[in-house]
């Protein structure tokens, strides 16, 4: 049966990774305060497609640093028309 | 509600995103604040696993980016919460994000719009508050 995880200790076990979460509680910080485990993975489109494989809702977030390209990844800069 | 901890070390305002989906309820997303875009933006691939796909859009969108254009759509949600605040019935625009991309979204001026924003990089935390109210004169 999947273990119910504080966000604390999945940042702590996941380090770098991208997380998805169900069953979650909410918390105004955090991304959660605890929820289930999904799955981890360094792939942000596998993290996505695991968000596919149960119905409700889900937390997904990255547990690591930025990268410094990331303004680029982003387009921080833009103008909608 | 006071300050909250954003969780970034590097200068970049990381803060959660609750969204009510389309057919699948309250998930938790996570965005970077950003002042500088207009409207709240969500990737494409987190949108359609909110149930948001091109067929729920109200409209097209554009972004304009130094490197060119790309085309996405504006949905509707029905709420979205951040910071301690919520937004009912709030339009955002579904792009693609770069698939290195760390975030699925970000936190547009839209949704701080009528508020006092306080980003506090010495404690490394942000602030979401109503305006004071206006002094009176004399």
């Amino acid at each position: 049966m999947a273990e119910r995880m504080t966000f604390e200790e999945i940042e702590r076990s996941f380090p770098g990774e991208w997380v998805v979460v169900r069953d979650f509680v909410p918390d105004d910080s955090k991304m959660i305060r605890d929820g289930v485990l999904v799955g981890h993975t360094s792939d942000r489109a596998e993290a996505h497609r695991l968000l596919g494989t149960f119905e409700g809702g889900f937390a997904i977030w990255w547990t690591g640093p930025f990268s410094h390209d990331f303004c680029g990844h982003l387009h921080l800069y833009t103008k909608h028309g | 509600m006071g300050s909250l901890p954003f969780t970034s070390d590097d200068g970049l305002v990381r803060v959660p995103v609750l969204v009510w989906g389309c057919g699948r309820e309250l998930s938790s997303l996570s965005f970077v604040v950003d002042t500088g875009t207009p409207r709240t933006l969500l990737d494409v691939g987190a949108a359609a696993n909110l149930g948001f796909n091109s067929e729920r859009a109200v409209r097209r969108s554009r972004v304009r980016t130094a490197v060119g254009s790309e085309e996405g759509y504006i949905v509707v949600v029905s709420r979205l919460r951040s910071l301690g605040w919520e937004r009912g019935t709030f339009e955002i625009a579904c792009h693609q994000l770069a698939a290195t991309a760390q975030v699925d979204g970000l936190l547009g001026a839209d949704f701080f719009a009528g508020l006092v924003l306080t980003v506090n990089y010495a404690a490394g935390t942000v602030d979401l508050a109503e305006p004071a109210p206006a002094a009176s004169p004399g």
